[in-house]
């Protein structure tokens, strides 16, 4: 493993333990927005798979 | 629309005595004592109680008590709050364990019930799907469960050897 790759290795588990360590309120309210993306790329994973697909409904 | 407020219902239905003792387990459960673990649902683990005149235990009074008060079902969801929540009933010693013994947690005013980082760590060694396995190593790695009591629970419920794989496919050095 080079350096640099123990270093962007180091940082995110330097961040992970940063987000763990916050209240679990703010933690929950980080999962509800969490949430409110995928089901926002969900939808537009869909809506662009409905283009590409002529003659399927959608 | 939030994780709180579904966590605010379900105490209700405890005090209205709709549901016994619960406790969140998942992906939720593990945020309690991991960084947000994201995820669509919310399991809330509780034993169902048997329907009147049977010995069959059912989710149907807390179906009812949700749908009477406006919550809609989609499956084996009830929507609240916008998230997809799943009354599961433990289906192991280990989950009976883990709900009896899980803890009481402050959130903003409501007191939630989550099972312990060590049952839920517990439960993903046991489950061994990718994902839980992905789950099991950040407890580790976070450093974010009381090694003895582990040990403990992985010996009470015949998960040793489960554990000893796991060791040597992802903990044993190179």
């Amino acid at each position: 493993m080079t350096s640099q790759l123990q270093k962007v290795l180091e940082s995110k588990r330097a961040l992970r333990r940063e987000l763990a360590q916050r209240s679990i309120a703010e933690k929950l309210r980080m999962l509800d927005a969490m949430k409110e993306r995928e089901l926002a790329v969900r939808k537009a994973g869909v809506r662009r798979h409905g283009r590409r697909t002529p003659g399927v409904p959608t | 629309m939030s994780i709180h407020d579904v966590i605010e219902i379900v105490d209700q239905m405890e005090k209205a005595g709709v549901i016994d003792r619960y406790a969140i387990g998942g992906a939720v459960g593990a945020t309690f004592y991991l960084e947000p673990v994201a995820t669509l649902d919310v399991d809330v683990f509780v034993t169902f109680r048997p329907e009147p005149g049977t010995l069959i235990a059912s989710p149907k009074a807390i179906f009812d008590w949700l749908s009477s008060r406006g919550f809609s079902l989609r499956g084996e969801y009830v929507m609240i709050a916008g998230w997809p929540v799943q009354f599961l009933p433990p289906v192991s010693s280990l989950g009976d364990e883990a709900l009896a013994e899980a803890t009481e947690v402050d959130v903003d005013g409501i007191v939630a019930r989550v099972f312990s980082a060590e049952h839920l760590a517990a439960i993903a060694l046991q489950t061994g799907r990718a994902k839980d396995k992905a789950r099991l190593l950040q407890f580790i790695e976070e450093g974010a469960l009381d090694d003895t009591r582990f040990q403990e629970i992985i010996h009470r419920h015949a998960l040793v050897e489960t554990w000893r794989r796991f060791e040597r496919q992802f903990l044993s050095g190179p």
